[in-house]
């Protein structure tokens, strides 16, 4: 009975509600809105929304609906004019990063609180086109600049923008603006204006050849991919041998960087079958950086930061990345993990 | 209508025909720019548009000036060396000779390190900055060639940046830098050029007084031979030849002298560091000891504390003396020159502070550890 009685407290004063929203025009959102944020509707008058005729209920659709979603627009709402870049945008990574957070250990690991600071405001990607594209602008001119992505790619966990600046590509872009001069992150990754980021990438965030739903390319896939972004992009400025010279170097900087990887891996297992390390040592992609041996922790930093600035750096041809960064700290943690081995032998020995 | 078809059916068919027989002669004598032009606008479309709104191109030096023929540069990859832009910028490459960009390369082979990497890979990391013995192009990018752009701290810091030698992340971090940032004026603060290469010289080691990395040993010249204590001074001379645009001599001195005393304390702290480390290996406490590990590529099977010291294959607490060496003294040092107060304090001096501690804690546990070990 209460149930009925709530539907049709609904029917009958929310639905005429809505209607008059959706009916009313621009002017009443505007009539609080140019007052109470007014940085908001400033970047939206000099849009080309603005001018085009998009405005404030055309995505947010009303007052009620927006308020509950906290103004959430998703990409979805975006695709309804914008169809082929909604349907680039779901045919790469970018529209599936929330959902592999969601299923990661170390997101899970962390309290709610430090996952919507943390891994959401980026991860958000997936429901929102103006991670990129912000609000309420909306510049594509703002979002083809390497700024746009160097707020999420950036950073321990995936220095994406510092490989780029400290490239000769991002050194001659950032000096000239000029696409043409030298490429910026859309140019390789974006090519033509596709909103499918994914295209000519090889490989996930753990360096294994798969594509977005974690189906193994073949070698021949693996190649195609790659083909696509060199031919389109590459050629542009560069001959062909030098390019797949320059790529094929990369490839075995990362075969070696996972050598050592592995040089690490066997070190650790060696203690975990000696009873001086508790069986079940997870090591890689679902490896946490809390409550585990300092071993492992030494491991941690190999796998997920400096093996990454080695293989991602030299893709990006950034020497000192794939050197310094990366080379060098992943050679002196190996040095680190042998000795913390040869003392934990030792103090399990003399414990005995 | 038809018959026109036809005829030029039969010219279009003939004309090919005959390029196939006889293809176009690859020399430079005869090969005008249009000939590259024909593919390259089109299969390389960047490159093109680079030079085409170049000074090169106004002044018609095109793609056979520089690259002489089509097989020649397909052997050399396209690569352009210096002494062929110095067919016309002498000047340049007689200055850019006296400096040690001009033994980038060849220094850099006969490096510990570099001898340390496997050598398929070498090519990613060490070659990619040290090439610029071979290529104006490192700072002059292709094909445009924009001296404006050279001139830019972002030209250099494409090389000189990172944990081994951060210059452009201490002179971001300097006054100079945050002044020269702010306004992109460099009459108002200098920026890399400035300072290293005044007045255009393409000697970048202009002024420059002070040893190679890593070292405390005398400055030498580029043929690795100490410079005398005179001509040390003539250099100082020279840079603040440059400071005094701006400041007083006294006090363009004074500064440059406190970071020679800045650079002095960091190696004493390296000294002591080095110590401990030296009786732990007498001492037999080494994993792996000398004896046991690849001989250093150049010193061969030897302890070796700093320069040119390698960070794979030691032990440990070499390691951490690596780090402190390699990445930190010569933040100090360095930092000191560039007067970046939160890169020779905060990355550089306080880092070295806390490595000794990390040292001097290592060698005691090591000694209680492995007591039975010693010798």
């Amino acid at each position: 009975m209460i149930r009925e009685l709530v539907f049709l407290f609904f029917i009958f004063f929310l639905f005429p509600s809505l209607q008059v929203w959706a009916e009313e025009k621009i002017g009443d959102c505007i009539a609080c809105h140019q007052k109470e944020t007014r940085g908001i509707f400033q970047s939206w008058v000099n849009s080309k929304h603005a001018r085009a005729g998009v405005d404030c209920i055309t995505c947010h659709k009303s007052h009620a609906e927006a308020k509950p979603k906290k103004s959430a627009v998703e990409p979805k709402v975006c695709g309804e004019c914008h169809q082929e870049n909604y349907s680039q945008f779901l045919d790469g990574r970018h529209s599936i990063a929330w959902d592999r957070m969601k299923e990661h250990p170390q997101y899970q690991a962390l309290p709610d609180a430090l996952r919507k600071a943390f891994c959401e405001r980026c991860h958000t990607i997936q429901s929102k086109c103006n991670s990129c594209h912000t609000s309420h602008a909306f510049n594509p001119e703002e979002a083809r600049e390497p700024e746009a992505c160097r707020k999420c790619h950036t950073g321990l966990a995936g220095p994406h923008d510092e490989m780029y600046a400290s490239s000769l590509h991002g050194t001659v872009y950032l000096a000239d603006k000029n696409p043409i001069r030298a490429p910026s992150c859309v140019s390789c990754h974006m090519h033509k204006g596709t909103h499918n980021i994914s295209l000519g990438i090889v490989y996930d965030s753990w360096g294994n050849p798969v594509d977005k739903n974690g189906k193994r390319l073949s070698i021949e896939e693996q190649q195609g991919v790659r083909e696509e972004m060199v031919k389109a992009v590459c050629f542009q400025c560069h001959i062909k041998s030098l390019t797949l010279e320059r790529f094929e170097l990369a490839d075995t900087v990362k075969q070696r960087a996972k050598t050592l990887l592995d040089e690490a891996e066997r070190v650790i297992r060696e203690l975990e079958h000696e009873g001086i390390l508790p069986k079940g040592v997870v090591l890689g992609a679902k490896q946490l950086y809390q409550e585990t041996s300092r071993i492992e922790a030494l491991y941690y930093r190999m796998s997920q930061f400096q093996n990454v600035y080695t293989w991602k750096g030299a893709y990006h041809f950034s020497a000192d990345f794939a050197h310094w960064y990366g080379w060098a700290h992943l050679q002196m943690s190996l040095i680190e993990i042998k000795e913390e081995a040869r003392k934990l032998r030792e103090l399990n020995r003399l414990k005995k | 209508m038809k018959s026109s078809a036809k005829l030029l059916f039969i010219i279009v068919l003939s004309s090919s025909l005959m390029m196939c027989a006889s293809p176009p002669k690859r020399t430079t004598e005869g090969i005008d720019v249009g000939f590259c032009i024909s593919c390259h606008q089109e299969r390389t479309p960047g490159l093109f548009q680079s030079w085409v709104e170049s000074k090169h191109a106004k002044n018609g030096v095109h793609c056979i000036t520089c690259h002489v023929d089509h097989q020649a540069a397909s052997d050399q990859k396209a690569m352009v060396f210096p002494e062929k832009c110095g067919e016309c910028h002498k000047k340049q490459l007689e200055e850019f000779r006296k400096s040690r960009h001009s033994i980038g390369f060849d220094r850099m082979r006969i490096q510990g390190e570099y001898l340390g990497i496997p050598q398929e890979i070498r090519a990613a990391f060490c070659e990619r900055c040290h090439m610029v013995q071979k290529r104006c192009n490192s700072c002059h990018t292709s094909h445009r060639f924009s001296l404006k752009e050279a001139r830019y701290p972002d030209a250099c810091g494409g090389c000189h940046l990172g944990p081994d030698h951060p210059h452009k992340e201490m002179y971001e971090t300097s006054l100079h830098g945050t002044i020269y940032r702010l306004t992109q004026n460099p009459d108002r603060a200098p920026r890399c050029v400035t300072c290293h290469m005044p007045g255009g010289t393409h000697n970048s080691s202009f002024g420059i007084a002070r040893g190679p990395a890593g070292t405390r040993a005398q400055v030498v010249n580029m043929e690795e031979v100490p410079i005398s204590k005179e001509e040390e001074e003539r250099r100082r001379e020279e840079m603040l030849g440059v400071c005094t645009q701006c400041h007083s001599r006294r006090f363009a001195k004074e500064q440059l002298e406190n970071a020679d005393q800045v650079k002095e304390e960091g190696f004493k702290l390296m000294e002591r560091a080095k110590k401990p480390i030296q009786e732990i290996g007498r001492q037999g406490l080494l994993y792996p000891s000398v004896a046991e590990r690849m001989p250093h590529p150049t010193e061969g099977r030897t302890l070796v504390l700093a320069d040119p010291q390698l960070y794979v294959g030691t032990s440990h607490i070499e390691r951490l003396f690596f780090t402190m060496f390699k990445f930190h003294t010569i933040r100090v040092w360095k930092s000191g020159y560039h007067f970046s107060p939160s890169y020779t304090h905060g990355h550089g001096w306080s880092e070295m502070q806390l490595d000794l501690i990390d040292i001097q804690e290592e060698t005691k546990r090591l000694r209680e550890m492995f007591r039975d070990l010693k010798k």
